[in-house]
C-alpha cells in the first residue's frame, strides 16, 4: 500500500470537480429535498473570512493568565460568536444523518458532505494575552457531558486550528493543505476526566488490578501513551489536510474545560513565542486566523463527523501598551 | 474513488478504495473445523501473549465460537449479512454486493457497524447450543445431522483487501509487503474506531486505556523466525496449519496451503461474499447441513465436504497432509508424501516434520498369561 498521505486539496481536476458538483445539471440529479451541500476544499482555499470585519480581538492584560474558565480576568472581555456547520465527513463508515436515498444520488467525486439543516452549537470566543502567554476561551452549548471514549462511545472534544504561515494565504481552513500546514490544538473531555480521576468507563468495563499484566502492556503504554503526558488534557497536532493529522513531538498547549448550565467552557493556554517550526506563532500587535471544530460525543461525533467553522476567523492581537499609555 | 481489483474468491473483479497490489507472499492458515473441540487453548495462548494488559480485558484476538448461535461480538456475521442485499452465486461468481460495493452507494469505504460494548462482553455465549431440537429417543444416523453445532475458531484473516484498512481515514493501517500481515500503526492510530466498523469479521478492537485500536498481529515476531503463530502452534487438537498462499494461477502442488485451498479445494474462505479475500481457510464441518455452510463458506462447500468424506480415506497425499497439521512449531512451506509418510519442510528446505499416515500399532493379547492379568488397553 502506498503509505504516502493523501491530499484531498490538490491534484488535477479539482476545478473540474468543483464545477461538476455545482452545475445545475448535476444539481438536478440530486434527490428533491436533499439536505446536503456538497463542497470541495478548493472552494475555500484563500477565501475571505466571513465572520465580520474585525474577527476576534486578543486583548492585552497585564495580569497572569490561568486555565480557569471562571478566572475574573475574563470578566468584561468581549465574546465573539462563531457560526459552525455540520460536517458529515469525508469517507464515513458508520453512516450519517443524511438519508441513504440522498447519499445514493451524490456525485461520485463528493469528498465532503456538509449538512446545513442540522443544528450546531454556537461557540463564543474570548481571547487574552499578557505579552508572554495567550489564552483563548471557547464556550458552547452541549446537552450531554460525554467523557467516555470506549469501544462503543465517543467523547466531547474541541479543537482550534491556526495556519502556520499567512503567506501567500492562510492555507485551507479544512485542516490545511499539502505544503501549507496548520497547527491544531485539541482538548478532550475524556482525558480531562481521567486526569480528574473520573473514569466513568470503569463501571461498564472494569480494568484488571495489578496482577498478571504482561510486559507487552507496559511496552505498549510506554511507546504509545494515550495522552501525550500523564497530566495532559489536550494534544497538539500538525496537519496538511484530512488524514494527515500528526501528533507533534513537542506539546506546548494546555487546556481545561468546565461544564455548567448546559455549556462547556474550555480555556486553551500557550506561550506566544515558540521555537517549534510546526507551532503557530503569535506576537503582540500581530494577526493570524483561527478555526474551530466541536465534537459532540453523544451524537457519535469523531474523526470527520464534527461541527466546524467553514472559513478562517481573523484574529487581531493587541500590542503591548507602552509605559504611560 | 474506488479502484477495480480482482478477488478470486468471488470469481470476479470488484471495487476497492485502493489499488490491488498483492504482497510478495501472503500469510495464510487452514483450520479444520471437524477437529476443533473448543478447548480455547488458542484463545488463552493468544491472550497471555498479546492482550493481558489494561484496556485489553475484553479482547480476544483469537476466539472460538459455537455456530450457529455463538458470536464474538454477538451475531457479528448475521449483522453484516443483513446489510448486504441478498445475492447468490452463479458458476462460482458472486452476483451480490460486497461490503465495498454496498458502501459505494453511500460514498462510504466499507459497509459495517460498530458493535456495542455489551456485544463484546460474552465471548463464549451460545457455547454448545444446538440448532434444532432433540426429540425423545432421537438417534442420529448419517450425515448431515438434523441437529448440529460446530466450533469456529477465528483470528484476523489478514485479508488481501482488508475492510479495516479501507476504512481508516488516517492510513494508519497497512499490509506488510513481505508477508501480507495487516497491522495498525499504533503511532498513527487516533482511535476513531472506523476500522472496527469497517472490518466485517470484527477483529480490530478498541483499547480504552491507550485510546487506540489494536488487532491480531499474526505473531509477526514469531513468523519472522519461521515459527507458527501462538494460536496455531499451541493448538492441542492439531486443527491448524500455517503457511503461504499463492494466487490461484500460481498455485504450487507442494505448498500445503495451495494444495488444500487451490488444488483440492478442501479449505474455503470464511464469508467470501464480504469481498475482503480473507486468508484463513476452513475445512467445513461435514455434519452441518449444506445451506448454512454455503452461506458461510461459499458455493464450493458441498464439494469440499464430499472430498473430506469420500476422497481422504483413499488419498495418501491428502491424508498425509491432514495428519501433518500441528506436527511442527515451524512454518511448513513445502511437503511431500511418500510411502505413507508425510514430510514437511521449512522455508529453508530443512525437514521439520515427519509423520506417518498410519500410526504403527501393536496389538497385545487381551490376557497376559505371564502376569495373569487382563489388559483393558491392548493397542
Amino acid at each position: 500500500m502506498n503509505r504516502d498521505t493523501t491530499h484531498l486539496a490538490d491534484g488535477p481536476g479539482m476545478k473540474e470537480r468543483v464545477n461538476r458538483v455545482l452545475t445545475p445539471s448535476s444539481g438536478r440529479r440530486l434527490w428533491p429535498g436533499l439536505v446536503t451541500v456538497i463542497l470541495t476544499l478548493a472552494i475555500f482555499a484563500g477565501t475571505a473570512p466571513s465572520h465580520g470585519e474585525e474577527g476576534i480581538r486578543v486583548r492585552y492584560t497585564s495580569g497572569a493568565l490561568t486555565l480557569d474558565p471562571d478566572d475574573p480576568v475574563w470578566d468584561g472581555v468581549r465574546a465573539y460568536p462563531v457560526r459552525l456547520t455540520v460536517l458529515e465527513a469525508a469517507g464515513p463508515v458508520r453512516g450519517t444523518s443524511v438519508p441513504r436515498e440522498s447519499m445514493i444520488h451524490l456525485p461520485e467525486e463528493t469528498e465532503f458532505i456538509f449538512n446545513l439543516f442540522e443544528g450546531t452549537p454556537e461557540p463564543r470566543v474570548k481571547a487574552l494575552h499578557n505579552g508572554r502567554m495567550m489564552a483563548i476561551m471557547v464556550t458552547y452549548e452541549d446537552g450531554t457531558v460525554d467523557t467516555e471514549n470506549s469501544p462503543d462511545s465517543f467523547r466531547d472534544s474541541l479543537a482550534l486550528l491556526f495556519p502556520l504561515s499567512l503567506s501567500p494565504h492562510a492555507s485551507s481552513p479544512l485542516m490545511g493543505a499539502k505544503g501549507e500546514p496548520v497547527n491544531i490544538w485539541q482538548w478532550r473531555a475524556d482525558w480531562q476526566a481521567e486526569v480528574q480521576g473520573l473514569r466513568g468507563l470503569d463501571v461498564r468495563q472494569p480494568l484488571t488490578e495489578g496482577v498478571g499484566l504482561s510486559p507487552v502492556d507496559m511496552v505498549l503504554k510506554a511507546r504509545y501513551p494515550g495522552r501525550p503526558s500523564s497530566d495532559a488534557t489536550a494534544v497538539e497536532y500538525v496537519a496538511e489536510g484530512f488524514g494527515t493529522l500528526t501528533r507533534q513531538t513537542g506539546q506546548d498547549v494546555r487546556a481545561w474545560g468546565r461544564y455548567g448550565d448546559g455549556r462547556w467552557s474550555v480555556v486553551f493556554l500557550r506561550e506566544m513565542a515558540s521555537d517549534d517550526p510546526s507551532d503557530a506563532r503569535f506576537r503582540p500587535g500581530g494577526k493570524t486566523y483561527l478555526n474551530i471544530a466541536v465534537w459532540d460525543g453523544g451524537r457519535g461525533n469523531v474523526d470527520g463527523r464534527k461541527s466546524i467553522s467553514l472559513t478562517w476567523i481573523p484574529v487581531t492581537i493587541d500590542p503591548i501598551p507602552r509605559r504611560g499609555e | 474513488m474506488m479502484k477495480e481489483v480482482y478477488n478470486w474468491q468471488i470469481g470476479r473483479r470488484m471495487k476497492y478504495p485502493y489499488e490491488g497490489k498483492r504482497p510478495k507472499r501472503q500469510f495464510a492458515a487452514v483450520f479444520d473445523t471437524n477437529k476443533c473441540i473448543a478447548c480455547q487453548t488458542c484463545s488463552v495462548a493468544c491472550k497471555t501473549t498479546w492482550t493481558s494488559g489494561r484496556g485489553q480485558e475484553y479482547m480476544y484476538w483469537n476466539n472460538v465460537e459455537t455456530k450457529p448461535y455463538g458470536g464474538y461480538p454477538q451475531a457479528w456475521d448475521f449483522r453484516v449479512l443483513e446489510m448486504l442485499p441478498a445475492g447468490g452465486w452463479k458458476d462460482g461468481v458472486y452476483t451480490g454486493k460486497t461490503i465495498f460495493e454496498k458502501a459505494e452507494e453511500q460514498k462510504k469505504k466499507a459497509e459495517g457497524y460498530l458493535p456495542a460494548l455489551e456485544e463484546w462482553s460474552y465471548p463464549n455465549i451460545g457455547e454448545d447450543e444446538i440448532y434444532g431440537t432433540v426429540e425423545q429417543g432421537m438417534h442420529i444416523e448419517g450425515l448431515p445431522h438434523p441437529v448440529w453445532f460446530f466450533y469456529l475458531a477465528r483470528i484476523c484473516n489478514h485479508c488481501t483487501y482488508p475492510g479495516c484498512l479501507a476504512s481508516c481515514p488516517r492510513q494508519a493501517i497497512y499490509k506488510r509487503p513481505e508477508d501480507g500481515v495487516v497491522l495498525i500503526d499504533q503511532a498513527r492510530c487516533n482511535g476513531y474506531k472506523e476500522c472496527i466498523a469497517g472490518c466485517p469479521y470484527k477483529k480490530p478492537m478498541f483499547n480504552a486505556t491507550t485510546g487506540r485500536s489494536e488487532k491480531c498481529v499474526a505473531c509477526y515476531p514469531k513468523m519472522e523466525q519461521g515459527i507458527q503463530t501462538q494460536c496455531i502452534e499451541q493448538c492441542i487438537g492439531k486443527i491448524r496449519i500455517q503457511g503461504w498462499i499463492s494466487p490461484p494461477e500460481k498455485a504450487e502442488e507442494d505448498n500445503p496451503i495451495d494444495y488444500l485451498v487451490h488444488i483440492r479445494k478442501l479449505a474455503l474462505p470464511l464469508y467470501p461474499q464480504f469481498g475482503t479475500e480473507p486468508n484463513v481457510y476452513y475445512i467445513p464441518p461435514i455434519h452441518v447441513p449444506a445451506p448454512f455452510l454455503r452461506q458461510m463458506f461459499g458455493p464450493g462447500v458441498e464439494e469440499a465436504v464430499r472430498t473430506y468424506r469420500e476422497s481422504v480415506p483413499d488419498d495418501p497425499v491428502l491424508k498425509g497432509l491432514l495428519v501433518m497439521f500441528g506436527s511442527s512449531p515451524e512454518i511448513i512451506s513445502r511437503f511431500r508424501v511418500k510411502a505413507d509418510v508425510a514430510y514437511g519442510y521449512n522455508g529453508k528446505g530443512k525437514l521439520v516434520a515427519r509423520v506417518p499416515t498410519t500410526e504403527p500399532a501393536v496389538v497385545r493379547k487381551h490376557y497376559d498369561s505371564r502376569l495373569d492379568v487382563y489388559r483393558i488397553d491392548i493397542t
